[in-house]
C-alpha cells in the first residue's frame, strides 16, 4: 500500500504539531501552514518522509544547542527551522543540495544572537543583584554534586527501583551487571558482557541505550508524581 | 587533546565524538562535525549512544582528570544532561548495592532470609529434593488427612490476619513518610524562602546605600557644575555692536553713538559681533586703537556673514588686553591682493569693574 502524507495531515499530526506550534518567543508569531509545508517540501522533497525527516532535524538541531550548552535547545531548534521556513515563504531561492550546511549557517545566527541575548539578560541580572532564575542551570548543575544525601537523590533511587521491576527479569539483570562496575572495570565489564553474549560491544552499547530509553521515561514519572 | 587512557581503547571516531562532547575539539573542526552529523542520522544514533555511555562513565567514575574535569565543565551545561547524569547516577548506586548483595547471598545464602526485588533477579537456584518418589505412593491416614486440612485452614486465616495488619501498618506508614516528606519540602521551601528574603534584605540595604551615596555624590557634582558655569559665564563675555553705532570710516569725521562695554574683571575672552553695511568683501579684519592713539591693538576675527543688505564679523579679542578707556575699533575688508580697505569704524567705552 502506498503511503502518503499530505501536507495537512503532517500539520495534524499529534509529533508534528508538538513543535511548530509551541509558543515561541513573544516577537515571533508561529508559522503559518504554507510556510511549514514549504519547509517540509524543502526539507524532504521526496514528500512521503518530511515528517520523519523535520523530526530528525529538529532532533539534531537540538543536539547541537545542547552542546553548546544553550538552556532552551528545543526552542532554539524550532526558531532556525522557522527562519528558514519564512525565508522560503518570502521566495528565497534555497538549493536543496546543501540544505544541511544552510541549516547549520542558520543555526549558528540563531546561536549567536542567543548568547548575545544572554549575556545582555546576565548583565540585566548582574544589575538587579541576581535573579534567581538566572543561573539556574548552573545551580543545578552544582546541586549533582551537593545533593548526596538531600531527598531528592533518595527520590529517583526509588522509582528506579521501581521502574527496574517493570523490565523483563534479563534485561534487569543486564542493566544491573552494566552498571554494577565503577571506575576502569567499568569498560572492562562491558568488553567481558559483550564477549558472554557473544555479541560486538556497539551493539551491547545500543541494547543498552534502548534499556536506558525506557527507564528513563518512567523514572521521570515516578519522581514527578 | 591528546589520547588519555579513557579514549585510548577506542576507534577514531569515538574519540572524536567525546572529544567533541567534552568540548575539546578545536572550533572549525567541532562545525565540520556537527554539519556531518546534522546530515547523518546514523552517525547521530552514534553520538546519542556515547553520549549517554560517557554519562554512565562519569557516574561510575571511570573518566580520568582531564576527562571529568572537561564534563563537568563542559558536557553538564545542560539541565537535560544534568537529569541523566543524576539517573545513571542513581543507576549505578542501585547496580553497586544489587552487586554488594549478589555477593553476599553467593558466600552464605542462609545470611539473607527476606527475599527482595533484587534477589528475585537471581536466577532461580535448584530446590533441595526433600521426599522420594516411593514416600509419595505411601498411603496416609484420614486422621492425619484432617490434621493437615486443619493446620492448613489456621495458617490461611492467620496469614490473612496478619496479612490485613501489615496492609494496614504499611499505610500507616506510607502516609507518615508522605506527611514527613511534605514537611519537609515545607521546610526546605520555607528556608529557601527566608535566604531569599534575606538575600533580598541585604540587597536592597545595599542599594540604597549605594543610592544615598550616588545622590550625595550627584549633589557635589550639581554644585560644582553651577560654580563652572557660574565661572564660565564670566569667563567669556559676549556683545554685539549694530549698524546704529557705526561713525565714518575716517577718523574724526562726523558723529556717531558710543557703544558701552562693561567687561568683569574676571572675564577672559570678549566675543564681541560687528555689523556694518554689505560690502564685497568675504575676509576681514579688525584693530582696535586707544582714543588717545598710544596703542594699538590687532584682533582676529571670525567669519563674515551677510544677512539682507548688512554684512556682521565677530571679533574675539582677549579680555586682558582691555584696560577701561575709550577706544575706536577699525573693521577692513581683505582684498584678494591683501590690501585693507576700511568698512566700518566704531566708538567704544570698555569699562573694567
Amino acid at each position: 500500500m502506498e503511503y502518503r502524507f499530505s501536507a495537512h495531515f503532517i500539520l495534524k499530526h499529534p509529533l508534528v504539531k508538538r513543535f511548530p506550534r509551541r509558543k515561541m518567543s513573544k516577537e515571533k508569531p508561529q508559522l503559518q501552514d504554507r510556510e511549514f509545508e514549504l519547509l517540509l517540501a524543502w526539507l524532504d522533497p521526496g514528500i512521503e518522509h518530511s515528517a520523519d525527516a523535520y523530526l530528525g532535524v529538529h532532533k539534531r538541531l537540538t543536539s547541537i544547542f545542547i552542546n553548546k550548552g544553550c538552556s532552551a535547545p528545543e526552542e532554539l531548534a524550532d526558531e532556525t527551522l522557522n527562519r528558514v521556513a519564512r525565508q522560503l515563504a518570502d521566495g528565497k531561492k534555497i538549493g536543496t543540495d546543501n540544505r544541511f550546511a544552510y541549516l547549520y549557517g542558520v543555526a549558528k545566527n540563531i546561536r549567536s544572537e542567543y548568547w548575545r541575548r544572554w549575556e545582555n539578560r546576565k548583565r540585566e541580572d548582574l544589575k538587579q543583584e541576581g535573579d534567581p532564575n538566572s543561573f539556574k542551570s548552573l545551580v543545578r548543575i552544582g546541586s549533582i554534586a551537593a545533593s548526596k544525601e538531600t531527598e531528592e537523590r533518595e527520590r529517583p533511587l526509588h522509582c528506579l527501583d521501581e521502574c527496574l521491576s517493570h523490565l523483563p527479569p534479563e534485561s534487569r539483570l543486564l542493566m544491573l551487571e552494566y552498571y554494577s562496575e565503577d571506575k576502569t572495570q567499568k569498560i572492562d565489564t562491558r568488553d567481558r558482557m559483550a564477549n558472554r553474549l557473544g555479541i560486538a560491544s556497539g551493539v551491547l552499547r545500543n541494547r543498552i541505550y534502548k534499556l536506558r530509553n525506557t527507564l528513563r521515561p518512567c523514572v521521570a514519572e515516578c519522581v514527578a508524581r | 587533546m591528546e589520547k588519555t587512557r579513557y579514549t585510548k581503547l577506542r576507534s577514531e571516531d569515538e574519540e572524536n565524538i567525546i572529544r567533541y562532547l567534552l568540548g575539546a575539539l578545536p572550533e572549525a573542526e567541532s562545525d565540520r562535525f556537527e554539519q556531518l552529523y546534522l546530515r547523518d542520522e546514523a552517525l547521530f544514533d552514534q553520538l546519542s549512544e556515547i553520549e549517554d555511555e560517557l554519562i554512565d562513565d562519569y557516574a561510575g567514575g571511570a573518566l580520568d582528570d582531564e576527562n571529568r574535569e572537561r564534563f563537568e565543565q563542559n558536557f553538564l551545561r545542560s539541565p537535560e544532561r544534568c537529569e541523566k547524569t543524576q539517573l545513571a547516577v542513581a543507576m549505578t548506586e542501585h547496580a553497586a548495592a544489587w552487586k554488594v548483595q549478589k555477593e553476599l547471598n553467593a558466600s552464605s545464602p542462609s545470611a539473607m532470609p527476606h527475599s527482595s526485588r533484587i534477589d528475585s533477579i537471581e536466577p532461580n537456584r535448584p530446590q533441595a529434593t526433600v521426599l522420594t518418589f516411593k514416600r509419595w505412593l505411601r498411603p496416609v491416614p484420614a486422621w492425619r488427612e484432617w490434621a493437615a486440612i486443619a493446620a492448613a485452614v489456621l495458617i490461611a486465616v492467620g496469614t490473612a490476619a496478619l496479612w490485613f495488619r501489615n496492609r494496614g501498618l504499611d499505610r500507616q506508614l506510607l502516609a507518615a513518610n508522605v506527611g514527613e516528606s511534605r514537611l519537609r519540602e515545607q521546610t526546605a521551601t520555607q528556608q529557601a524562602r527566608a535566604a531569599q528574603a534575606e538575600s533580598q534584605r541585604d540587597a536592597e540595604r545595599e542599594s540604597s546605600n549605594d543610592l544615598k551615596n550616588q545622590v550625595q555624590a550627584l549633589t557635589e557634582q550639581v554644585h560644582t557644575l553651577a560654580g563652572e558655569a557660574q565661572s564660565v559665564k564670566k569667563i567669556v563675555v559676549s556683545a554685539f555692536i549694530g549698524i546704529e553705532y557705526l561713525a565714518n570710516v575716517t577718523r574724526g569725521i562726523g558723529e556717531s553713538k558710543t557703544k558701552m562695554l562693561a567687561i568683569p574683571l574676571s572675564a577672559r575672552t570678549v566675543r564681541l559681533g560687528v555689523e556694518f553695511p554689505e560690502s564685497r568683501f568675504q575676509n576681514f579684519a579688525a584693530t582696535l586703537l586707544r582714543a588717545d592713539g598710544n596703542s594699538m591693538l590687532p584682533i582676529k576675527t571670525v567669519g563674515g556673514r551677510t544677512r539682507g543688505d548688512k554684512q556682521s564679523v565677530t571679533l574675539i579679542i582677549p579680555a586682558t588686553k582691555l584696560q577701561s578707556g575709550d577706544y575706536d575699533l577699525l573693521v577692513d575688508g581683505i582684498t584678494p591682493q591683501d590690501h585693507r580697505e576700511g568698512v566700518g569704524r566704531y566708538h567704544l567705552t570698555i569699562v573694567r569693574r
